[in-house]
């Protein structure tokens, strides 16, 4: 069996490929690396990761399972495949990348947050009823209920939140993307997508399809037309088949089917399998344990039979 | 042919028994005395469908039951029973007396998790009688195995005789964790589970609600305890029926052992699955000595519906003292680094002859040791992948060169100890056949049980 990525995220819904902009991003990264991979169906649960977040890789071969916790780490997996985020900016770019990361990802989408999770007419109406789309009542309730709880913990702590100045910080925030982007550019930084143009992607579109009914940050996105020029530029060219696609292949492969995604337990069985039946011992090594077992089968029945005899229990009688 | 004076006078004496036995006898009254905290009707109840019989043998051995039933309770430290004449004519009052416990007892033993195989250690309060009836609220804490990463902690309350005679009904509150330092995840179940007993004829009705969590902690851990990561609620019913004859559980002589455990996963809930448990034990003394060959055998069987996938928490697991001596503990069976992933098929038999030692005076008494020599065979697969021969029926795939393939054989010999702590084992073994990525432990290994097995 060739090499499966395999990649674990929250579920998609709303016809976007995940309700996590993170998880977008990097199934967008995938894309632009033209890398075939696999979405592994239903939520993926954070505590796959000691960091308790997602998105998770996975590279599944015949040798060995190889796991990728975390945006950052994945960002980092891609070089191997040929892939650099950061190919051919220099370093002030690559510095101005990360700060727009941290600005995306610590500001832009903690305002995403409060508008999913801590407006109750959001909440009820629309978030609640795609998360654990997979699960059953009871363990849906409780999830969704038991997210809800750890991000208001994490928003009550944010100084900007407690202040109020949600919505500033996201204008702030929309202003900064919109005037680095400009009016003419495809993409950030020249005519290749890079690992900012995942992450604002993944970060807008998740706003821009969300049926929150009360979407004041959507309404904000719709002010600045460049953003959403850039966001249908990259539905368009790399996600033609539409967004919520499971499965991505390589453009050449004529044929759309692939080997069904097999659980980690069935590989592990299965490479348990291979190693038993390919690995012999060697003869001399082999032919040792060979006669240590005889050797220790024959004391062990020999003291126990002289045992019995020399105890009064069992006694032997020959007949005459 | 001439018969000796003794003779002629053991069997009078015999005879005179026997008239004895055979003499008529009719219950007048039922007397109980000694209880202050028991409800009086509770005690009639379970004494007086006792009180039958035509002659003195039948009403014998109809108290004797009786009595066997109020020492089950737990509540008394004696019961006895004396028969009377009555002031009615003809008739005999039954006089019992009994003296009650105190209301709590404190405990430490071993503990056996029947659905694992594997002993563990726990201290135990309970409050007896609580309401009159024989009910008690339990608090257990202790460990799954000798392992002390691994434990539980349960609040139980139990009613006997809840629908009629030894009948029983018990719902508790459990939590569980596996948390070792150097295991890459946690495991965590808390649940609720009800039974409904009757054990002398359908066996024991169990509804059990779990939610848990597995969570993943090092980054050496595998993809398969992540990709199997998370929450999940379970809702089972689960079955257990047993047929015991052995004349002692930890160290049976004679008697054999018949015990089936069934579960179905999936009423409400994310988890679904069948598992079935079967053990069967046979044990044959040798001559009219103490010593015995006994035979085990269990096997276990998990089935998944397709579109669901069996986790870490449901797969069973094989390896350890009490399930495969030979081998470390969960330590037959995949693995992938260090996590042992579990199998959805197992099977082992287990053989021992046993003699009993000559040890007399104290020591003999307390641990009434015995020598034994064993052999276990068994095998622990996936279903889809099996290539054991229970898997291959299964799978209805029976290629004949690789019947025995990943077959595992351990023998040894050692010292067995019958205590009240449970069944002491010191052996040596040796593994004699395993698979690649199998962890075990050839040499000296010590185990405590609460069965033979």
């Amino acid at each position: 069996m060739s090499a499966q990525i395999i990649l674990y995220q929250d579920s998609g819904a709303w016809g976007i490929p995940s309700t996590c902009p993170k998880c977008t991003a990097l199934q967008t990264l995938l894309r632009f690396a033209d890398v075939t991979y696999a979405v592994s169906p239903g939520d993926a649960s954070p505590s796959m990761t000691e960091q308790n977040e997602l998105p998770v890789l996975r590279v599944a071969s015949d040798k060995e399972d190889v796991v990728v916790p975390g945006l950052e780490s994945c960002v980092e997996a891609l070089s191997s495949v040929g892939y650099d985020a950061y190919g051919g900016l220099t370093p002030a770019q690559i510095a101005e990348t990360k700060a727009f990361s941290c600005l995306i990802l610590d500001r832009l989408d903690l305002v995403r947050q409060y508008e999913w999770y801590l407006a109750d007419n959001n909440f009820n109406r629309c978030t609640s009823k795609v998360r654990y789309q997979s699960a059953s009542l009871p363990v849906r309730y409780v999830l969704t209920r038991l997210e809800r709880h750890e991000i208001r913990k994490r928003l009550n702590v944010t100084p900007w939140i407690q202040r109020g100045q949600i919505y500033q910080v996201a204008k702030e925030c929309l202003e900064v993307l919109s005037t680095r982007l400009g009016e003419r550019r495809k993409y950030f930084y020249g005519d290749t997508p890079r690992l900012l143009d995942a992450l604002v992607f993944g970060e807008i579109v998740a706003q821009l399809y969300a049926p929150v009914p009360h979407g004041r940050l959507r309404q904000m996105i719709l002010e600045y037309p460049n953003l959403l020029k850039f966001v249908e530029n990259i539905r368009q060219t790399y996600f033609s088949n539409g967004m919520d696609e499971m499965q991505h292949f390589e453009k050449n492969n004529q044929s759309n089917q692939t080997s069904p995604i097999r659980t980690a337990y069935e590989a592990a069985v299965q490479r348990t399998k291979q190693v038993f039946s390919s690995k012999k011992e060697t003869s001399p090594i082999e032919e040792a344990r060979k006669a240590r077992n005889r050797n220790f089968i024959i004391a062990a029945a020999t003291s126990f039979l002289i045992f019995l005899l020399l105890g009064n229990d069992v006694e032997v009688q020959v007949s005459e | 042919m001439s018969s000796s004076p003794f003779e002629d006078s053991s069997s009078t004496e015999e005879s005179k028994l026997e008239e004895l036995f055979q003499s008529k006898l009719k219950i007048g009254s039922l007397k109980i005395r000694g209880y202050r905290r028991t409800n009086p009707s509770f005690l009639h109840s379970l004494v007086v469908p006792c009180l039958g019989g035509e002659n003195f043998r039948e009403v014998i051995e109809n108290l004797s039951i009786a009595v066997e039933r109020l020492r089950e309770l737990d509540i008394f430290k004696g019961v006895d029973v004396f028969l009377d004449e009555s002031s009615v004519p003809d008739q005999t009052d039954v006089l019992v007396t009994v003296s009650e416990k105190g209301r709590l007892q404190l405990r430490l033993g071993t503990t056996v998790e029947r659905e694992g195989f594997e002993t563990g250690l726990e201290t135990c309060a309970t409050l007896r009688n609580i309401f009159g009836k024989a009910e008690r609220l339990r608090l257990e804490a202790g460990t799954e195995g000798t392992d002390l990463g691994r434990g539980y902690g349960i609040a139980e309350f139990y009613k006997p005789h809840a629908f009629g005679c030894d009948t029983f009904f018990s719902a508790y509150l459990n939590r569980q964790y596996f948390n070792e330092k150097q295991r890459s995840h946690n495991e965590v179940s808390r649940g609720f589970v009800a039974s409904f007993g009757f054990p002398q004829s359908w066996g024991i009705f169990s509804y059990e609600g779990a939610w848990r969590e597995i969570s993943v902690t090092e980054p050496s851990a595998s993809s398969t305890i992540r990709e199997e990561a998370g929450f999940s609620f379970k809702s089972s019913i689960k079955h257990s029926y047993e047929i015991d004859s052995r004349d002692n559980i930890q160290a049976p002589i004679e008697g054999k052992l018949l015990n089936i455990h069934t579960e179905l996963a999936g009423l409400g809930g994310n988890v679904r699955y069948i598992r079935q448990q079967l053990e069967s034990q046979l044990h044959i003394p040798i001559a009219d000595t103490e010593a015995s060959w006994g035979i085990a055998c269990r096997l276990g069987y998990l089935y998944t519906p397709k579109s669901y996938s069996s986790t870490v928490l449901d797969r069973f697991y094989l390896g350890g003292p009490n399930s495969f001596r030979g081998f470390q503990t969960r330590g037959v069976g995949p693995y992938e680094k260090d996590d042992p992933l579990g199998g959805e098929l197992f099977y082992t038999i287990f053989s021992s002859l046993s003699i009993p030692l000559p040890v007399k005076g104290v020591l003999g008494n307390i641990f009434r040791p015995k020598a034994h020599i064993f052999a276990t065979i068994g095998d622990i697969s996936s279903v889809k992948e099996s290539q054991s021969l229970l898997g291959q029926v299964f799978t209805r795939q029976l290629p004949w060169k690789n019947l025995f393939e990943t077959t595992r054989i351990s023998i040894g010999l050692g010292i067995v100890a019958d205590t009240q702590l449970g069944r002491l084992e010191v052996n040596y073994c040796h593994v004699l056949r395993r698979t690649q990525g199998d962890r075990i432990h050839s040499g000296i290994q010590f185990g405590i049980s609460k069965s033979f097995g």
